[in-house]
C-alpha cells in the first residue's frame, strides 16, 4: 500500500524514532510503513495518521 | 534500559545457561540446570520491566505467526521423513524405532497445539460438555479398539 508518511513526517519535523514512540511501535516498523513493505493494522495506520495530524485517507492510498 | 541493551543481555544470558546446561549434563547433575532456568527467567522478568519503549510491536506479532506457522509445517515434514527412514532401518539397530515413534508423536502432539491455541485465538467456543463427553468417549473407544486388536493378533 502506498502511502506518504516520510512527506508528513518530515513536514512535521518528527524524527522516525519521535514518529515510533508517538504511535507505540518499534522504529523498524516505522521503515518498513515509509517503504510501503508493511501494512499496517487499521488501528495503526490510525494512529500514524493521528500522529501527523492528517486523515487516514490522506496518509495512506487506500483505494 | 535500552531494547539494544535489555537484548545484548538476553543474548549473554541465553549463552551463559547453554554452557551451564551443557557442562550439567556431562557432570549428570539436573538440579543446577532447572535453578539456573529459573534464575535467568525471573532475571529476563526483571529486565524486561525496566525496558524503557515497545519490545514487540504488531508487525513483529504478524512476524512471529507466520514463522510459527512454516516452523511447524517444517518441522512435521522433517519429523515424518526421519521417522520413515528410521522405521524402515529399525532391523539394522532396534534402537531407531523409539526414536521414530518419538518424533511421529511429538509431531502430532505439536500439530495438536497448534490447532488448539489456533481455534483459541480465533474466539472459538470452548466445546460444551456434552461434546467433549462424545469426543472423549469416541476417543476412549477407538483407544480400547486399538489395545484390543493388537491383544488379539498377537494371541
Amino acid at each position: 500500500m502506498k502511502n506518504r508518511i516520510k512527506e508528513f513526517r518530515l513536514r512535521s519535523g518528527l524524527t522516525q524514532e519521535e514518529l515510533a514512540s508517538r504511535v507505540g511501535v518499534r522504529r523498524e516498523t516505522i521503515v518498513f510503513l515509509e517503504q510501503g513493505k508493511y501494512n499496517p493494522s487499521l488501528y495503526l495506520a490510525n494512529q500514524v495518521a493521528k500522529a501527523l495530524k492528517q486523515e487516514i485517507g490522506t496518509v495512506f492510498d487506500l483505494r | 534500559m535500552s531494547i539494544k541493551t535489555y537484548q545484548n543481555l538476553k543474548l549473554v544470558l541465553t549463552v551463559v545457561l547453554a554452557i551451564i546446561f551443557s557442562q550439567a549434563f556431562i557432570f549428570n547433575s539436573y538440579i543446577i540446570p532447572i535453578s539456573a532456568l529459573v534464575i535467568v527467567v525471573l532475571i529476563l522478568m526483571i529486565l524486561r520491566r525496566r525496558v524503557v519503549g515497545v519490545l514487540a510491536d504488531e508487525r513483529d506479532q504478524a512476524l512471529a505467526g507466520r514463522a510459527a506457522l512454516i516452523a511447524v509445517q517444517i518441522y512435521s515434514w522433517l519429523a515424518v521423513v526421519i521417522m520413515m527412514i528410521l522405521y524402515a532401518s529399525r532391523k539394522l539397530d532396534p534402537a531407531y524405532s523409539p526414536i521414530a515413534m518419538t518424533l511421529a508423536f511429538s509431531s502430532c502432539f505439536l500439530m495438536f497445539l497448534y490447532s488448539l491455541v489456533f481455534r483459541f485465538h480465533r474466539g472459538d467456543k470452548p466445546l460444551s460438555t456434552k461434546a467433549a463427553a462424545i469426543f472423549f468417549s469416541i476417543a476412549l473407544l477407538v483407544a480400547a479398539g486399538i489395545v484390543l486388536a493388537r491383544f488379539l493378533v498377537r494371541g
